[in-house]
């Protein structure tokens, strides 16, 4: 489904990609570690097409086309979806209008009728109850006010409404508690399915609990230096980033 | 080019029209008008000079020969529907400057409640015709007092509540409309006006509509008013709005602007009593060569009052706005609570605003402040959008709209603010089709 193929790239003019290689296969969930500073999140902003995050060597394929030309929104449309780190907050628009407009641009892509009001409505209603937001979260600015843990939950709420084919999510664990982490973490895993892939960048071994992956990678300076199976995770929870990182170098 | 100077031209105009204006046979309505030409001829059009008139210049509409409008004329169904609200109103159509009767629906209306077209108003034209403007504004206003062929007339006896709105419209053609209103709701009384102004000749011949308005608000009493400005892109648009406000009273202004080549709305607000409100927005959506200026003037005269003004800025390719928000809280208006924030998205480079708060603050016991934001549509939540597979036109429309979102929750709830956020969302439409500066 997606291969990542020696990929170089920088930001203001750093490098902070410096040769990656990785490939996630269908029904896969691969787990992305390491320390602060490693590349982690760039990695999910330049899958993305973050303006500003240039891509300078090697290629990013999915489903066999490369991505590096394609805009942010049709990479979303080709089924990609970045659980962002920082959820934006967007004042004046509700977050329903928002979720609609994204829903029907990937419908459109996928070559579906628009969803009508009464249908996304009730779908999104449905999907709420399972993460347990309340449905007011639908006529609230997006992301607005909303606590942390809201927006992480509101993250997985969009997720869940775009069924995308591959899910990247930025540390979607930082600032939830254990009982909003399972809920989220029970969100990705609805989702699962042979067909559907996820690469879960954490920093801390505990989401990995609830999200199970099949292979783990830890990024240390822009490369992977080491992949392993879920007990990989258990290890650097054990040891810490410094001795893996040591034995690396 | 006729040789005479524009002054001399318009004035020429007045001596032609005098004898078919209203109130032309009142000999009270025949001198005030007069006079007001005179004024005009003196004072001629305010210039650059003028602090108040340093970022709009009405140089272009001394290049015409202005035509008073025609007595005829009307509109036609679809353009009066696509304009007028949805809900039963007590609706005055204007057409060519003047009562467009077939078009309107004044309706019925409370005892103790007035409304006419100031054309068929009797004595109040008189109370119409007197107000002035002050020397910023006098020669505007002066012109439109003695060639105003028609407005609205609203008076509210003590108490009185007006629950349907009261909608003016105005379809001004290629000539110059010169439009004047008097609302003045005495103790208690609340009533909902709505202003919008269509039209404005076409694109081959612009017209000029001048309105002034003057609003009068009794102790305790409610007005909302909602004014939107979306005539032809080639049309010039002069408004000055005169409001007093009684103690413990409320006045809540949105004023949108959207249209026209060159507009000016300026509003000045005068506390006259304690324990009042005034809450005063403005969206102006300018694109093309389109230059909009919402001047402000609030004169906090007495203590305990509060205002707020809150201004947004939609601009485009070579458009131009202009805030000016002027506070003044005199010596003894102790415990004035005045807020200001303006607001501007330059969506091109050549997008322009001129943005300036102007505060006098005499009294020493008051809270007051002032702000003022530029910038371009948020690259974050852009982004942010687009990855959720939104196309970045759609995106950008999107962030305008919350944008814009502020000024138009300002609109009381129901078919008002449908009517409003209907508009705002219209141009925003078109906008982000014509590709805008995306």
């Amino acid at each position: 489904m997606l291969e990542i193929k020696n990929l170089h790239a920088t930001v203001d003019g750093k490098d902070i990609l410096r040769g990656i290689d990785l490939t996630i296969k269908a029904g896969e969930i691969h787990a992305i570690m390491g320390p602060n500073g490693s590349g982690k999140s760039t990695l999910s902003y330049v899958l993305a097409g973050r303006d500003g995050y240039n891509v300078t060597q090697g290629d990013i394929l999915f489903n066999g086309q490369s991505l590096l030309n394609l805009e942010p929104e049709e990479r979303a449309r080709e089924g990609i979806f970045l659980a962002f780190q920082y959820p934006v907050e967007i004042p004046g628009v509700a977050n329903a209008t928002f979720l609609r407009s994204a829903v029907n641009a990937v419908r459109k892509h996928r070559g579906l009728a628009d969803m009508d009001a009464m249908t996304f409505l009730k779908t999104a209603k449905a999907k709420m109850k399972q993460l347990q937001m309340d449905e007011k979260f639908l006529q609230r600015a997006v992301n607005q006010g909303f606590s942390g843990g809201e927006k992480k939950r509101n993250e997985v709420f969009q997720m869940a409404m775009l069924e995308p084919a591959l899910a990247i999510l930025d540390e979607t664990d930082s600032g939830l508690d254990i009982d909003a982490l399972k809920i989220v973490a029970e969100g990705v895993n609805a989702l699962r399915s042979p067909e559907r892939s996820a690469m879960v960048i954490t920093h801390y071994q505990r989401l990995l609990d609830y999200i199970v992956p099949d292979v783990v990678h830890v990024l240390s300076k822009g490369r992977i230096i080491k992949t392993g199976g879920k007990e990989l995770a258990l290890e650097l929870e054990a040891k810490g980033y410094a001795d893996i990182v040591a034995d690396a170098a | 080019m006729s040789a005479l100077p524009f002054t001399e031209y318009l004035a020429g105009a007045y001596e032609a029209a005098a004898g078919s204006l209203p109130g032309a046979r009142d000999a009270a309505v025949a001198t005030r008008r007069k006079a007001a030409i005179e004024a005009f001829r003196r004072h001629g059009l305010p210039n650059h000079k003028l602090e108040s008139w340093k970022f709009t210049g009405l140089n272009a509409l001394e290049r015409q020969q202005w035509v008073l409008p025609a007595n005829d004329g009307g509109v036609d169904a679809v353009r009066l529907t696509a304009a007028t609200l949805t809900i039963d109103s007590h609706r005055l159509v204007f057409v060519n400057g003047r009562f467009d009767a077939a078009a309107s629906k004044i309706g019925a209306l409370p005892k103790g409640a007035t409304l006419a077209p100031l054309s068929a108003a009797g004595d109040a034209l008189k109370d119409a015709l007197a107000s002035a403007g002050d020397d910023r504004t006098v020669s505007l206003s002066e012109l439109n007092a003695a060639l105003a062929s028609d407005g609205v007339v609203l008076l509210l006896d003590d108490g009185v509540q007006l629950d349907k709105p009261v909608e003016i419209v105005s379809f001004g053609v290629p000539a110059l409309v010169n439009l004047r209103h008097l609302i003045r709701l005495g103790a208690k009384a609340t009533a909902t006006v709505l202003e919008s102004y269509r039209d404005g000749g076409s694109s081959t011949s612009a017209g000029w509509t001048n309105v002034y308005a003057h609003v009068a608000i009794g102790t305790g009493a409610k007005l909302t008013h909602i004014r939107l400005q979306a005539e032809h892109d080639a049309a010039y648009h002069a408004a000055l709005g005169r409001v007093s406000i009684g103690a413990g009273a409320r006045y809540a202004h949105a004023s949108v602007q959207a249209g026209a080549a060159l507009a000016r709305h300026e509003l000045h607000v005068e506390f006259a009593g304690g324990d009042a409100e005034v809450d005063v927005r403005g969206l102006v959506l300018a694109r093309g060569a389109a230059h909009l200026d919402h001047t402000l003037f609030l004169h906090h005269a007495v203590p305990d009052c509060r205002s707020n003004q809150l201004f947004k800025h939609v601009v485009d390719d070579h458009g131009h706005a202009v805030f000016q928000g002027g506070i003044r809280v005199a010596p003894q208006a102790q415990k004035t609570d005045a807020q200001q924030l303006s607001r501007t998205l330059l969506l091109a480079d050549r997008a322009q605003i001129d943005t300036k708060p102007e505060l006098e603050i005499l009294a020493d016991d008051v809270k007051c402040s002032h702000g003022a934001s530029i910038g371009d549509v948020d690259a974050q939540q852009m982004f942010y959008m687009q990855a959720r597979g939104i196309p970045a036109a759609e995106a950008r429309r999107l962030l305008l709209s919350g944008f814009a979102y502020e000024i138009v929750t300002a609109v009381p709830e129901g078919a008002l603010r449908d009517y409003v956020e209907a508009f705002v969302e219209g141009w925003l439409a078109k906008n982000s089709e014509k590709g805008g500066a995306a």
